[in-house]
């Protein structure tokens, strides 16, 4: 009993006076500091940033030094201030950069933030080879899809449903605008596995594309189950957001088309004129229901773009982003409008049929001539409303020469008379109304510099 | 040894030689086109050796433009303009033609055809008009533009301005000075590579006839080519743009702007004359680009909340300076609000029956205050559209009702940003409707149907480069389908075009920021050949109804055939350039018939 009374004294006195042997070693462990939540952290670089905007490197220093005493930073901004640090060491050569390692199981995100965030001290610092060795973002590879030249394309659903022509199905959709896969640092010292990770492989789209001496044939097919619905109108049909754009720095198409109800609306970057056409006056597109789901043609003929003809070296960028009811996805990455980060479209075995090709838009443009120079030819010769002096000077000429050339289009003429004929007669048969505008301004202008 | 001494003497005497007029050539180009010369690339649209020529009305600015291309690399060419003479002596003094070298320098992939932008992909555009080229530095290698500044220290360096967003910081005008020089500079030329000169005439209001001149191209002091230049002033000057479909309306020209005295005072701290300056600058170039309509800062809704005195003090001031620069004071857009406060938007209230529904208490004092000080400032009379909010959902749309039904009891006017779904919530109390995106004859019908005046935005937003399509799309296809004018968005944006991020949007911009004025662009060109082309189709239909009016059989027929040609230009295709002189043409016929 006395023993008991005295357990219940000292667990008494225990109580009291706190004294517990795993109690005292709590108490004499240093208390584990509370970190700064990234709202902190972020005024914290944020503060960085703007010391860094004086351009004063001892400031920048003596900032990070006084932040690297203060525990509650995290390995986050540990590494950003590592990173700072390294560049300010580097005096302007990037290759003189040493990086520390990335910690572990700092994510891709965090990473490239604190990359981020070391670019901008010097941004401004005006340190821009440095700035540009932390903030450079990896172009991720582009897919790229190899079309090639057949001897007939199909130009309808149900052709591409049934043709055996070697027209592979494009893979490499992505789900639209992930953002964490197109951001990669330029840093071959880090692995950062984000801007190679397949994000997505639930597409329900895939395209196949192929080309003949009449054109470009693009089969894009959806998967879906719901195909009566869709045409129904009870089920969401998507929409295709599609872009192409003949070589680097060239103008691109960009048109929408929506499967139910149809329609196809082409976007109006450019102004026609010699050089360019809208495709919505040149392009035939359909969509059908077939086996699994729907398919949906595009045919864009050579006319559209008969002044830039591809070769075995041609690399445009096509853009196919369906936005259907699986959701957006893109064939390569990026947004809209990112033609970089599109696909690539190249060419096989063109130059087979080139002189096919050649020869087609030789005919198509003779054709074209013929059918619409009537009303040009008749408007200069109006008394009244035209100007007969430059008619004669001017239009009769350039019709005569038109006829001329037109007088060797015939479905046997030689290769030679098809080249000559693709180089002269073309540009002027096809463009004739913008050709006579330009010979019209230079005589309207001739005539008002002349005394 | 000594033959390597002399291989070295030999090519160094190669890179120094004067170039002579052999092996400096030129072509003369069209200044408005949807080509895009870029230095590699032969013009496909230039006339060798040609005369640069100038066709402009009184007091018009027109441009001209040609390319130089030596074969070796000079560091130093000069060009100077000569007086421009006519047949009897008179002269155009060398100073009415302004020449600028049109910097070519990376954008967006997209550049020159679209405002989204494709940040990682880098292209080549001719875009900015500059008097030295070295403002921007191009670094073909990494397809990277750096700007040249003079930092707070006073003291050059060239800042780079193609970064992404991620790592961007904020370029600061009013502690690094971004400026032009005031004079054109002698321009540099690399071997075999083009580069475009721009020319612009102011044309003097008391000129006419043919004038000839030259621009002599000077290299180690010595003249090795004199480009011809042939200038025909009209005679006559250019009317005020008047609608299509109504000769009395007026065609607005107008745009969304920064260009404030409230931002540039909090920008430079209160700077007061610098802030005023600034806008100076702005206001006058726009009125040189026929942009006689921006968007006026809006009273008592302007910032210095701590001070109604003070805002209501740059208010003033920015319309004393409107007035003084020669913008428009018939008709203001803006400068009265025309929203009030969200949460009152927001607030259920909104829902109940418009009689029970209360006015925001700052309302009344806000409204008539901003409309006293126009009518003090630029007197009584002045039309006025207040905005509306910025692309309203149809709820907002509703719940402006009441603050516009007091807008219009005390005589003023709404302009909203809209679409033709407005016409189900509202329409007949917007008195100007602002659409966005493709513009159609059909769609500015239904609202003239109404009596409300329309414009368009986004269509496409200003960024692309191409002249020709800022032309045509606030010009003759606009005015062809009977729009009132422009409103587009938006004038001056940053100067880095890589930064679009979340909307990938390029940088929207017609003029580029600088510390002292705004650096032109060929877009801007293209906006005021918009409306010279409407300028003139307003004289020819001005010219054809006095035609038309004189009753005698030839002259009615001038009239009605000159306004055929106008009925049946198609806006999206014709070759503006060719458009323009048939209408000089039709123009000069009927000024001799109704004389």
């Amino acid at each position: 009993m006395k023993f008991k009374a005295l357990l219940f004294a000292l667990a008494g006195a225990v109580m009291l006076t706190g004294f517990s042997p795993a109690l005292q070693a709590q108490k004499k462990a240093p208390a584990k500091p509370q970190k700064y939540d990234a709202r902190t952290t972020n005024n914290k670089i944020n503060a960085l940033l703007n010391v860094s905007a004086e351009r004063d490197i001892q400031k920048i220093r003596a900032m990070i030094a006084d932040y690297r005493k203060d525990a509650k930073f995290g390995t986050d901004a540990l590494y950003t201030f590592d990173l700072i640090e390294a560049g300010l060491n580097a005096k302007g050569n990037p290759k003189a950069v040493k990086l520390p390692k990335t910690p572990e199981g700092m994510s891709a995100n965090a990473v490239s933030n604190a990359f981020f965030s070391t670019a901008k001290v010097f941004m401004y610092l005006r340190d821009y080879p440095i700035a540009q060795f932390f903030g450079t973002v990896r172009q991720k590879e582009v897919p790229v899809y190899v079309c090639n030249a057949v001897a007939l394309a199909p130009k309808d659903v149900t052709g591409w449903e049934t043709t055996k022509i070697n027209a592979p199905v494009a893979t490499g959709f992505e789900k639209y605008n992930e953002k964490a896969a197109a951001l990669l640092i330029n840093d071959v010292n880090s692995v950062r596995d984000s801007a190679t990770l397949k994000s997505d492989k639930n597409c329900p789209v895939s395209f196949r594309v192929a080309a003949d001496k009449y054109g470009i044939s693009i089969y894009i097919k959806a998967v879906t189950a719901k195909t009566d619905e869709i045409f129904a109108g009870l089920a969401y049909g998507g929409m295709y957001e599609m872009y192409l754009q003949p070589g680097q720095g060239e103008f691109y198409y960009q048109w929408l088309y929506y499967v139910n109800p149809e329609k196809c609306n082409e976007a109006e970057w450019m102004t026609p004129g010699k050089h360019y056409r809208f495709l919505k006056e040149y392009m035939e597109y359909d969509s059908k229901a077939v086996e699994g789901g729907i398919g949906t043609v595009f045919f864009i003929p050579w006319t559209t773009l008969y002044d830039r003809l591809p070769d075995a070296k041609s690399e445009w960028k096509l853009g196919v982003v369906p936005w259907v009811a699986e959701g957006g996805f893109t064939w390569g990455s990026g947004q809209v409008h990112e033609l970089n980060k599109f696909g690539t479209l190249k060419f096989a075995g063109l130059e087979k049929i080139m002189p096919d090709i050649k020869r087609q838009l030789v005919m198509a443009a003779w054709g074209k001539y013929k059918k619409e120079n009537g009303a040009v030819l008749t408007f200069w010769n109006d008394e009244q409303r035209g100007d007969r002096k430059f008619e004669a000077e001017v239009v009769i000429p350039l019709r005569d020469k038109c006829t001329e050339w037109g007088k060797l289009v015939k479905a046997d003429m030689d290769a030679a008379t098809v080249e000559m004929l693709f180089k002269e007669a073309v540009p002027v048969w096809n463009e004739f109304k913008f050709v006579v505008d330009d010979l019209r301004t230079q005589y309207l202008q001739k005539q008002l510099l002349s005394e | 040894m000594k033959r390597k001494m002399f291989y070295i003497a030999a090519f160094a005497a190669l890179l120094t030689a004067p170039v002579s007029a052999q092996n400096l050539e030129y072509s003369v180009v069209p200044a408005m086109s949807s080509v895009k010369h870029l230095p590699d690339e032969e013009p496909t649209d230039g006339v060798k050796s040609g005369t640069v020529g100038i066709i402009a009305a009184k007091g018009e600015f027109e441009s001209a433009s040609f390319l130089l291309k030596s074969d070796r690399t000079v560091k130093k060419a000069v060009l100077t303009p000569t007086d421009l003479k006519n047949a009897k002596g008179d002269t155009i003094p060398a100073s009415a033609l302004d020449l600028k070298v049109l910097k070519v320098w990376y954008q967006a992939g997209t550049g020159w055809h679209s405002y989204f932008a494709d940040v990682t992909g880098r292209t080549q555009v001719p875009e900015l008009l500059l008097n030295d080229e070295t403002l921007i530095k191009v670094d073909h290698a990494t397809k990277d533009n750096y700007l040249r500044v003079i930092n707070a220290a006073g003291k050059a360096e060239y800042v780079w301005i193609s970064n992404y967003a991620e790592i961007d910081v904020p370029l600061n005008l009013w502690q690094d000075t971004v400026a032009d020089t005031p004079t054109f500079q002698p321009i540099s030329l690399d071997s075999g590579k083009w580069k475009q000169i721009w020319v612009t005439l102011e044309a003097p209001k008391a000129a006419e006839g043919l004038y000839k001149g030259a621009i002599d191209v000077t290299i180690d002091g010595k003249t090795v080519q004199k480009i011809p230049v042939a200038v025909r002033v009209l005679p006559f000057e250019l009317p005020a743009p008047m609608t299509n479909y109504d000769l009395t309306k007026e065609f607005y020209c107008g745009i969304l702007t920064s260009d404030q005295l409230n931002r540039y005072l909090q920008q430079s701290k209160m700077d007061w004359a610098r802030s005023e300056a600034r806008l100076r600058a702005s206001y006058r170039n726009m009125k040189r680009h026929n942009l006689v309509h921006p968007n006026l800062p809006t009273a008592r809704n302007l910032g210095f909340r701590h001070s109604t005195e003070l805002a209501d003090r740059v208010f003033r001031r920015n319309l004393e300076i409107y007035k003084e620069c020669g913008m428009d004071t018939k008709t203001l857009f803006d400068a009265v609000r025309g929203i009030p406060d969200y949460a009152y938007l927001k607030h259920k209230d909104r829902n109940l029956p418009l009689a029970e529904q209360k006015l925001p208490d700052y309302w009344e004092r806000d409204i008539l205050a901003g409309k006293k000080m126009v009518e003090e400032v630029l007197g009584k009379g002045v039309t006025v559209y207040c905005f509306g909010w910025d692309e309203p959902g149809m709820r907002t749309l509703r719940a402006e009702r009441l603050p516009w039904k007091f807008l219009h009891d005390n005589g003023l006017k709404v302009i909203s940003s809209a679409h033709s779904g407005h016409l189900l919530h509202a329409g007949y109390n917007e008195d100007f409707v602002d659409l966005g995106g493709t513009y159609e004859k059909a769609e500015a019908a239904k609202w003239h149907a109404i009596g409300t005046r329309v414009t368009t935005y986004a269509a496409p937003h200003t960024g692309p480069e191409n002249p020709d399509v800022v032309r045509r799309n606030h010009g003759l296809d606009l005015y062809l389908s009977d729009y009132d004018g422009t409103y587009n968005y938006i004038l001056n944006n940053r100067w880095n075009d890589f930064t679009g991020a979340a909307y990938n949007f390029r940088s929207f911009s017609w003029v580029y920021d600088g510390s002292l004025e705004p650096i032109n662009t060929i877009q801007f060109v293209g906006y005021r050949e918009a409306i010279d082309d409407v300028n003139y189709a307003t004289l020819l239909r001005q010219l054809a109804r006095k035609a038309i009016a004189t009753g005698k059989t030839e002259n009615v027929y001038a009239g009605r055939i000159a306004l055929q040609y106008l009925a049946l230009i198609d806006g999206k295709k014709a070759d503006l350039n060719t458009v323009r002189l048939e209408m000089i043409n039709h123009i000069l016929h009927l000024r001799k018939l109704v004389k």
